[in-house]
């Protein structure tokens, strides 16, 4: 049994040995960050590690997903509040996960759409963005390295024009804000074409899922500050009164819930599609005009 | 709890340390402690099942004293109700949809309408192989090839064993049983031996079947847009997708039993290298097809009572194994497709033609005959298998007509790069490893330690719990 034994310990000594130095090589060589299984929600939280002092001293915060992070403007905000200002939100996120942020102190922007109800799929790490160490990385790395590694063919995947998403790349303006001329989006036929809202399949079940994430921020937010919710139109070829009735009914579910929320219907407005780069994502001059609708119902 | 999972990885070890330090004095101590992790292990998955669990097992083990009566009638009787009470538990929690849906299809077809109940609740894991593993120990009580045994404790760690709880092999009560019940002492060979199926096991699961899921995932759910190359090339990976799963999970679990001192049925031979259909049954999910042998096609005449009934037995043993895979239309299709391959071997007598030998037993490549015979078979199993990944009939058969249109209106697609060739990176170490030790599997406990490190170092690196992503949802 002993022979068993040393035999296993050998192995399982080698084991280790390798795959640390694999895995301090890799880190050291070609480093991204790795707090959650997605890219994109990783990619921002590498954006705030860089920007700490700014969110750190921003009484404003913009979250969620690409309804916040290409739709709204940033800077209008900030200058029309006079108030420091910065957007963590990032493709995919949803309000669930932000409730490991310390936002609690600040004012909270979050713009969705249909797309945004419903539970998320981020799956986040050991530590959160804001007390990522080197230790608790490479803690993640080595638990999960498949999913680390195949980051790096996301990335490649997704910043590669010609494919379903195109981006050329993953950075932010100053705030955090992503303009998707910046970014190289091309328009293709098949997002412009298609309604979200019937790929979803949106349920009553995932507004209330979107309403329950709320009660946690309800509960953590200092009394003096708000939230403010804004939905987001689409292309207007798209808007019918069933989606009115789910945007209604997600206002009387908020409304019940605090009146620290506030809940800013925008999905009526009728925006030209001139305006838009596929169903529901502004361009440059749509993101400015839709923050100034946002900003005449708030201010 | 599943092998392929991070908390498996400290379970095991746990279990084993107990098993050969604290309770090894007492073989009764043995067994409790198999019990408790087996029932552990499952319980991580579903504690309510558990009691499914628990329930079954009750009933089969008293159903033993019951069946072994003297009187034959009597002991019909409860055969026939421990038959109704495994069949029932799996009508009600595997195949309860699936006849009400159909029911409600058929009664629409007069246009009469009903809204059927539906059970809204998880297919409990390993139900098809449990309640299997109880029913064998009936039956072979009942042909008097078995003795009930009076310790429940026992009886539970057959039907509960954790290493084949899941996912089989389905074991026989007589090859199993007098394990449990002997007292077990630790083996170097056989630990060693052990270690290195589930090493193998886990390469073959981990590295192999896990990245030609995301090959053939992407292939199957695009199907309508993709070229006829990858259609054919993505319908190869599934059948190495599949093999690789499932034999990888059984080298796990032998291995896993090896640990404990415990042989388990060999559930797979290299099925691939078959050279007739008849052969790849033999081959292939060994256990389940030697379960339905014994206990459905031979008690029902089998190949001895006339043409009509040889092509009777033939069907139903076929598409009921197709129907125990899963309730679904493809699955049946699937058995069904298996027995049209298979009735024409059988019909022509030539279904026990390569019964003992692999291929190409005495030579290192095998002969043009052998090479073409092994082709064909793999391209009908494969034609099959696209039934079997599809998520439905309709599916399949768009599947086919897309690889024929393409052919014949796009044969230039030929000429093109296809995306999914890069599933040869796996496949072919896999073709080369099986075919090395095809003759002898021992070849296995020869190979040397840096190759398993090597394996190792793989199977970490690929090792994770979210092999597909989360895409930007934008």
């Amino acid at each position: 049994m002993k022979k068993f034994y040393n035999k296993i310990i050998f192995f399982v000594i080698i084991e280790v040995i390798l795959i640390l130095s694999i895995i301090i090589f890799y880190n050291y060589n070609d480093r991204i960050l790795f707090i959650s299984n997605s890219v994109s929600f990783n990619a921002k939280a590498e954006f705030i590690n860089k920007n700490r002092k700014r969110f750190d001293d921003s009484k404003i915060v913009i979250i969620g997903s690409s309804m916040s992070l290409n739709n709204i403007d940033t800077k209008q905000i900030q200058d029309s509040f006079k108030l420091k200002t910065i957007n963590i939100s990032s493709w995919g996120t949803k309000l669930f996960d932000f409730q490991e942020f310390n936002i609690w102190s600040k004012k909270i922007i979050i713009n969705i759409n249909f797309t945004d109800l419903g539970s998320s799929f981020i799956i986040q790490k050991n530590g959160f963005p804001m007390n990522n160490t080197s230790a608790i990385e490479m803690m993640n790395i080595a638990s999960d390295f498949s999913t680390y590694r195949n980051q790096y063919a996301e990335i490649n995947t997704y910043t590669k024009l010609g494919s379903d998403r195109c981006y050329t790349n993953l950075n932010f303006d100053s705030l955090g804000t992503a303009y998707l001329e910046s970014q190289k989006f091309e328009i293709l036929k098949s997002r412009w074409d298609e309604d979200i809202y019937l790929k979803h399949e949106i349920t009553k079940n995932k507004v209330d899922e979107f309403v329950n994430s709320l009660n946690s921020f309800i509960e953590k937010v200092k009394p003096k500050n708000s939230i403010i919710i804004s939905f987001s139109p689409g292309r207007r070829c798209f808007y019918n009164l069933n989606k009115q009735n789910v945007v209604n009914y997600l206002e009387q579910q908020i409304a019940l819930k605090s009146r620290m929320v506030r809940f800013v219907n925008l999905y009526n407005i009728d925006i030209p599609d001139s305006y838009y780069v596929d169903n529901c994502h502004f361009n440059h001059k749509g993101n400015e005009l839709f923050t100034m609708y946002l900003l005449n119902k708030i201010l | 709890m599943l092998f392929n999972s991070s908390e498996f990885l400290f379970f095991l070890p746990i279990v084993y340390v107990f098993y050969w330090f604290i309770f090894s004095k007492k073989l009764i101590s043995q067994n409790f402690l198999l019990l408790a992790a087996s029932y552990f292990f499952y319980g991580w998955w579903s504690l309510e099942f558990l009691g499914l669990l628990a329930i079954s097992t009750i009933l089969d083990y008293l159903y033993g004293f019951w069946v072994d009566s003297e009187n034959r009638k009597k002991a019909k009787l409860f055969l026939y109700l421990s038959v109704i009470n495994n069949l029932g538990i799996l009508c009600v929690f595997k195949y309860f949809n699936f006849f009400s849906s159909q029911f409600q299809s058929f009664l629409s077809l007069f246009g009469l309408k009903c809204n059927l109940l539906l059970l809204d609740y998880a297919l409990p894991i390993g139900i098809s192989f449990y309640t299997f593993h109880g029913m064998s120990y009936v039956f072979d009580i009942y042909n008097k090839k078995q003795k009930p045994i009076k310790s429940l404790v026992n009886y539970a760690v057959f039907v509960s064993f954790f290493p084949l709880l899941v996912a089989g092999p389905i074991e026989r009560a007589s090859h199993l049983l007098p394990q449990i019940e002997k007292e077990r002492k630790f083996s170097y060979m056989q630990s060693i031996h052990g270690c290195r199926l589930i090493l193998w096991g886990f390469f073959k699961k981990v590295v192999i079947a896990d990245n030609l899921s995301i090959i053939v995932d992407g292939i199957f759910q695009n199907y309508t847009s993709e070229s006829a190359p990858n259609l054919i090339l993505g319908a190869i990976a599934f059948s190495f997708q599949i093999y690789c799963d499932f034999s990888g999970y059984s080298d796990i679990a032998l291995g896993t039993a090896k640990l404990f001192g415990i042989e388990l049925l060999s559930n797979f031979k290299f099925p691939y290298f078959s050279r007739d259909i008849a052969e790849f049954w033999r081959r292939w999910h060994i256990s389940l097809s030697t379960w339905f042998k014994d206990y459905l096609y031979i008690p029902l005449g089998g190949s001895k009572n006339g043409l009509y009934k040889t092509i009777r037995n033939t069907f139903i043993i076929f598409i009921v194994s197709g129907f125990w895979h899963g309730a679904s239309w493809n699955f049946i299709i699937w058995g069904f497709i298996h027995s049209c391959f298979f009735l024409p071997i059988l019909l022509s007598k030539r279904n026990r033609k390569h019964v003992n030998e692999v291929v190409a037993y005495n030579t290192k490549l095998p002969s043009r005959k052998e090479f073409l015979s092994m082709l064909s078979t793999f391209t009908l199993v494969t034609i099959a298998w696209v039934f079997f990944r599809s998520d439905n009939l309709t599916t399949a058969v768009d599947f086919f007509k897309k690889i024929f249109f393409n052919i014949v209106l796009h044969p230039e697609q030929f000429l093109n790069y296809p995306t999914a060739i890069v599933s040869f990176l796996y496949i072919i170490p896999l073709i080369i490893g099986d075919w090395i030790i095809r003759r002898d599997e021992r070849v296995l406990k020869k190979q040397n330690f840096i190759l398993y490190v090597i394996i190792g170092l793989l199977i970490w690196f690929n090792f994770g719990k979210n092999t597909s992503f989360i895409y930007f949802q934008f």
